[in-house]
């Protein structure tokens, strides 16, 4: 094996190609890496930043080189500091390490962006007071009707008052609940946008009718608090394609927010117009306004431009939110304007029109009529629940029964073949999906129509009643009007 | 004159920036009262000075006396490398306590706040 030194020339290749793997080396690691790195002198001075650091910094590196970063005080653990790039404000966790840069003591620092992350927390943050802030609103809202309903109940139960106060107990019980039940299902609704599970049911209408519509609703609110109403609505029809009910809530809403949100005798204006190729809703206030920096928040869920539990028409801040999310799932757009507190607010909707005329009117709901006596089963566990129901459709004329379980509901329905079961859903024994699929399981019971109640009105819940073979589904508390709706839309067409 | 003369730069008003001052405040009166003068400089609103003094990021302490300027970046919480990297030893009191009253004016005027 023969055996020579290297040349000069040969050593030097061998020395080249070190370097230059070396240099790939750094540049692999270093110039690749995510976090910034900054290689710092003794004093503090920038000798080394890699690209990442240079995006950090909002600088290029011919900027950075020689300015003093400073000397970092803490080596080993990770700090927070902001960077001051040109228009933002950057966060980074700043970790150092000791070491040398061109023989001389130096310092190698990384930054790592948290910017994003430290946004995130802080939504996190803003979520969960906001959720506080919305339980504190609700048990306020709550305990109002509450407490009205558990003292007209004490009334009522005292012996020998006069009829006038027993009824007026009566009224205000069920003004109360009629108000915790829009609370609830102004709460599922919240639950169901935020989930995305609103479905629309379209169809040509005329903005104008869903005005008149919410008009009635909202009226009686309005003439509480003295406002004056002026009304500026197009003379030719405003045709959308659209969700009567949803958009009549969206004008409820509005409405509502206007009449809550202004001090007694003020003045709300509503018009409704053709702007382009759009239908142009707006209501505008005389009322306390809004704080410029709430003007974006105020659709956010929860939110309330002026959170204070003082005030008793306070909601808990789902209204506008609402409206946001219905006005675009209809392919519109809400926005705000004010001029600042105690300077009233105009609320404007924008709702594409429907390109194809209909054809005809909507045709309006026939009112609902009790109809003829009818025997209904009232299937429900809850026995106040069971009992009030069937007093009620007593007191219209009907001949009820009961049952408080699965089992027996099917029984008793094989057994006296009512004309109406009213199924609760969750029930002992058997739930309510499994006693109509047994009823159903009989021809013989054909002419038993069920209704399903329920504690929820979801889409899914609905489907899965109907699927059992309930051929309709109602949400607790029915409504009786909505019931007898119901009966005589079923028993027409049967 | 005092002895030392620092520029505090801070981004922001939040609890971190007052409690970061708070806490600088703090460990001068500790190791070097009547000795001051500080500067407290809110990155946010004044840009400017954030830019005429080169500050990369915040929080940064500046020393502009004794010289040579000295700057340091990062949490402030480890207070003996503070001292040692600061040279926070009174030497000839200069100034006493007519300094720390300018100190204040100087606070406010280029914060725009007072701060405690």
């Amino acid at each position: 094996m023969s055996c020579r030194s290297l040349s000069l020339e040969e050593t030097a290749d061998i020395y080249r190609r070190q370097l230059r793997a070396s240099r790939a080396c750094f540049d692999a690691i270093v110039n690749r890496s995510a976090d910034g790195v900054v290689v710092l002198s003794a004093d503090g001075g920038i000798c080394f930043v890699n690209p990442a650091a240079e995006t950090l910094l909002g600088r290029p590196a011919e900027q950075l080189l020689g300015e003093i970063f400073g000397i970092p005080l803490v080596p080993g653990e990770a700090v927070e500091i902001d960077l001051l790039r040109d228009g933002s404000l950057g966060i980074a966790e700043l970790r150092v390490v000791e070491t040398e840069w061109q023989d001389r003591p130096a310092y190698l620092a990384t930054l790592r962006d948290i910017t994003e992350h430290k946004l995130a927390e802080q939504k996190a943050r803003e979520a969960v007071r906001r959720r506080d802030e919305f339980l504190a609103m609700l048990s306020h809202e709550l305990r109002n009707p509450l407490a009205a309903i558990v003292n007209a109940a004490r009334i009522m139960r005292r012996g020998g008052i006069e009829q006038e106060s027993f009824e007026r107990s009566g009224e205000v019980i069920e003004r109360q609940c009629q108000q915790m039940t829009r609370l609830l299902h102004d709460l599922l609704e919240v639950s169901r946008v935020s989930q995305g599970k609103i479905e629309l049911r379209r169809t040509v209408i005329d903005l104008r009718s869903a005005v008149g519509e919410a008009l009635e609703a909202v009226t009686p609110l309005i003439d509480s608090r003295s406002h004056r109403l002026r009304l500026e609505l197009a003379t030719a029809p405003l045709e959308v394609d659209g969700d009567p009910a949803r958009l009549n809530q969206v004008v409820t809403n509005l409405l509502t927010n206007a009449a809550k949100y202004t001090d007694s005798v003020g003045t709300i204006r509503l018009t409704a117009d053709r702007e382009g190729g759009e239908a142009v809703l707006r209501v505008r206030d005389s009322g306390i306004g809004i704080p410029a920096d709430m003007l974006t928040e105020v659709f956010e869920p929860f939110v309330q431009a002026h959170g204070s539990l003082s005030r008793s028409e306070s909601g808990m801040g789902v209204g506008l939110a609402l409206v946001r999310t219905l006005v675009e799932l209809h392919g519109g757009t809400v926005s705000v304007q004010s001029d600042g507190p105690g300077r009233g607010s105009e609320f404007v909707v924008r709702l594409p029109l429907a390109s194809v005329p209909s054809g005809e009117e909507p045709t309006a709901e026939t009112a609902p009529s009790p109809g003829s006596q009818l025997r209904i089963l009232v299937v429900e566990d809850n026995t106040d629940a069971r009992e009030m129901l069937t007093q009620l459709l007593e007191l219209d004329g009907h001949e009820t029964g009961a049952a408080a379980d699965g089992v027996t509901a099917v029984e008793m329905i094989e057994l006296h073949r009512p004309q109406v079961a009213l199924v609760d859903i969750g029930l002992p024994l058997q739930d309510g999906y499994e006693v109509a699929r047994q009823v159903r399981a009989n021809p013989a019971n054909a002419g038993t129509l069920l209704i399903a109640l329920t504690g929820y009105g979801q889409t899914e819940d609905r489907r899965r009643a109907l699927e059992a073979g309930f051929d309709a589904h109602l949400v607790k508390p029915i409504e009786l009007d909505e019931l007898y709706r119901l009966l005589a839309e079923c028993l027409s067409v049967s | 004159m005092s002895r030392f003369a620092f520029r505090l730069f801070v981004a922001g008003r939040q609890a971190r920036s007052q409690h970061m001052v708070g806490h600088f405040r703090e460990i001068c009166e500790r190791h070097i009262m009547g000795h001051y003068e500080l500067t407290v400089i809110d990155v946010l609103s004044r840009p400017d000075l954030a830019h005429r003094d080169r500050v990369l990021a915040t929080p940064t302490v500046i020393r502009l006396s004794p010289g040579p300027a000295c700057r340091i970046i990062g949490d402030l919480a480890d207070e003996q490398a503070l001292v040692s990297e600061l040279g926070l030893q009174p030497g000839q009191p200069a100034g006493g306590s007519e300094a720390a009253g300018l100190v204040e004016n100087k606070v406010r005027k280029q914060t725009g706040a007072p701060l405690p």
